[in-house]
């Protein structure tokens, strides 16, 4: 069983739950939210995302780069985070 | 009824849901591709259009239904069965023809390869990572297609044709050696909306030529002989709203998904020296995404778009901000706005709100609500019912084909066998159906889904009908635990929620209650009830 206090990475190896690895799509856009509030994320390219997460102080890389979906993931967190979260309606089709 | 007989050559198509004897909603197809070799023998593809939710409204025992994927698609984990799809072509973005993918992998199921533009391939990314669905074994792969351009799939030559919806919404042309079809998706003509590409009748002119045998179409507003109103006439009628609303605030509430209007809106602050403020996550969120998608709203207006933080030093009578909430939904900028709650955007006595859409009838009660909380802190509100009241025009247009564009397609399509309406209720079927008549074209009405018609060079027939389960979804209260995340992040946003899922026949009644094929990943506590979230 695993210790309370950490959790383990795709490998196995034990990782503190203050680490952050490219799965923790959540915890990274609302790090990113708070880290770099004047970032347009409206404009913001790919790699500089990328950077961006790799240089969070608790960030973990795993080896594996991440791939587009996991980016966009992010991208769509960290304005949740910075916009109070869903908004939209489940009718919007219906116009 | 036994499975049609999907033997010979030709195309087979089936609406599985959204061919609407029920409510606009849940629309899925499926097209059975029967050709033949150089040697004779048969070779067979399918391809399943669209997957979307239905939403359902009134306090009812599901929070939304969809077509059953238990013999659509194949399960995660186990060999292709015989009737797996060889793709899923996706018309556009809106939930209505998408929602139901994330369900469907929350149920074990394993989605083919999805094609569609790229604007609509973001929406799935933003959809399916909503869900909590980040793992790249439960994801999709997807194939973004360029509009125009024919691409071999099934054994048919898909060509995903530009329509005036919404940004990448496309038709879809689906041709074999033994018939074409052409399936409009949602559409109207439109050639003043600003992003993604426009429906080009001398494109439909050459379709037409080449011959189309059947035509499955649109029908939602086919009812509707009214003259149209355009985009740029709307951005027009917004121009003078704000010119007469100097020395104000002005705030507009529209749907997160509504980028051509806030393009519309974005032209009319200019035109007006204001600057265009964006609020609130599912449009900032879509803007987001088709800038990704190469939808650049910038390019459109002219203009930069501010995000609410970069805007704080901008003079309330110098910004145009654009929020959520046009259909008075809960945690919409509007709402929150209306309801005073922390952090919301002012609105007050020096404001004017002007609402460019519609409320359509599950949302009016709560829309008047929330007009009338957002005028009782003295702010005057323009909704698109009023704007035509006072004099202003139209500041909205419905998003689909009205009978004037539906007379258009078909003119330029010339079917040679017939129009199949579809997607709207019996009455607006009915009226798309007459307009086919009136042009001398013979419409094939279905009554109800799962009827099997094939298209093949002896013309068109229906085959029999077939009883397609659905699923109906209800929000079971709890909420998944993202994989790793750490304990207490996520509380905000709210994590996904978890469904439970029941099998119901056709008619909506309940075949196997609790949990059919359900999510049974790592969940945590319940989260507070609506209420508690709203106030």
């Amino acid at each position: 069983m695993s210790n309370p206090g950490t959790r383990e990475n795709h490998t196995g190896e034990s990782l503190s739950w203050d680490t952050l690895t490219w799965q923790d799509i959540q915890a990274i856009g609302m790090a990113l939210a708070e880290r770099h509030p004047g970032e347009n994320v409206l404009t913001l390219p790919p790699n500089r995302l990328e950077r961006l997460v790799e240089d969070l102080p608790r960030f973990a890389p795993e080896g594996t780069a991440p791939d587009e979906f996991t980016l966009s993931a992010i991208v769509t967190a960290w304005i949740d985070a910075e916009e109070g979260g869903d908004d939209s309606s489940p009718f919007e089709s219906q116009v | 009824m036994s499975a049609a007989d999907r033997s010979q050559a030709g195309i087979y198509w089936q609406s599985r849901m959204g061919n609407n004897a029920d409510g606009i909603g849940g629309n899925c197809h499926r097209y059975d591709i029967v050709t033949s070799d150089a040697q004779g023998r048969p070779a067979r593809g399918r391809l399943v259009v669209d997957y979307g939710i239905k939403i359902h409204n009134g306090g009812g025992a599901y929070d939304c239904s969809f077509p059953s994927p238990e013999d659509l698609f194949a399960r995660r984990g186990q060999p292709n069965p015989e009737h797996a799809p060889d793709a899923l072509l996706l018309t556009h973005s809106h939930e209505d023809h998408l929602g139901a993918l994330k369900h469907a992998i929350d149920m074990g199921y394993r989605l083919p390869p999805i094609h569609c533009t790229p604007f609509t391939a973001e929406l799935v990314k933003k959809s399916l990572a909503g869900a909590g669905i980040i793992e790249a074994d439960r994801r999709p792969e997807i194939h973004t297609v360029k509009p125009g351009e024919p691409v071999k799939v099934g054994g048919a030559e898909v060509t995903f044709v530009p329509v005036d919806h919404l940004p990448g919404a496309s038709a879809l042309l689906i041709r074999t050696p033994e018939a074409a079809v052409f399936h409009t998706g949602d559409y109207k003509f439109d050639a003043t909306m600003a992003l993604g590409e426009r429906a080009d009748p001398e494109l439909l002119r050459r379709i037409g030529k080449q011959g189309v045998d059947m035509v499955v179409s649109d029908s939602t507003s086919a009812g509707e002989e009214r003259p149209k109103v355009t985009e740029r006439e709307i951005g027009k009628h917004l121009e003078t709203i704000i010119a007469g609303q100097k020395g104000r605030a002005v705030v507009a509430g529209v749907l997160g998904t509504q980028l051509d209007r806030v393009v519309s809106l974005g032209r009319a602050a200019k035109a007006n020296g204001r600057s265009l403020v964006v609020s609130g996550a599912s449009l900032v969120q879509n803007i987001q995404a088709a800038e990704r998608a190469g939808h650049s709203l910038e390019r459109a207006i002219g203009a930069p778009v501010l995000l609410a933080k970069d805007a704080r030093d901008l003079r309330a009578d110098k910004a145009l901000v654009v929020t959520t909430g046009a259909f008075a939904q809960p945690n919409a900028g509007l709402t929150r706005s209306a309801d005073h709650l922390p952090g919301a955007l002012y609105i007050g006595r020096d404001t004017t709100v002007i609402i460019p859409q519609r409320a359509i009838p599950p949302v009016a009660e709560a829309h008047r609500g929330m007009v009338q909380r957002l005028e009782a802190t003295g702010a005057r509100v323009i909704t698109a019912e009023r704007a035509v009241e006072m004099g202003y025009g139209a500041i909205h247009q419905s998003g689909h084909a009205i009978a004037a564009d539906t007379r258009l397609l078909y003119t330029l399509l010339k079917p040679r066998h017939v129009v199949s309406p579809m997607h709207g209720a019996p009455g607006q079927i009915e009226a798309n159906g007459e307009i086919a008549r009136s042009l001398g074209l013979k419409p094939l009405i279905l009554r109800e889904n799962g009827a099997v018609v094939r298209v093949n060079q002896t013309g068109v027939e229906t085959l029999g009908r077939e009883n397609l389960p659905r699923i109906g979804a209800h929000e079971t209260g709890d909420l998944k635990q993202l994989p790793r995340a750490r304990p207490g992040e996520g509380r905000r946003p709210r994590p996904p929620a978890i469904y439970r899922y029941d099998r119901l026949d056709a008619a909506g009644e309940v075949l196997l209650s609790r949990n059919v094929d359900a999510y049974h990943g790592p969940a945590r506590a319940p989260r507070p009830s609506r209420d508690a979230q709203v106030r």
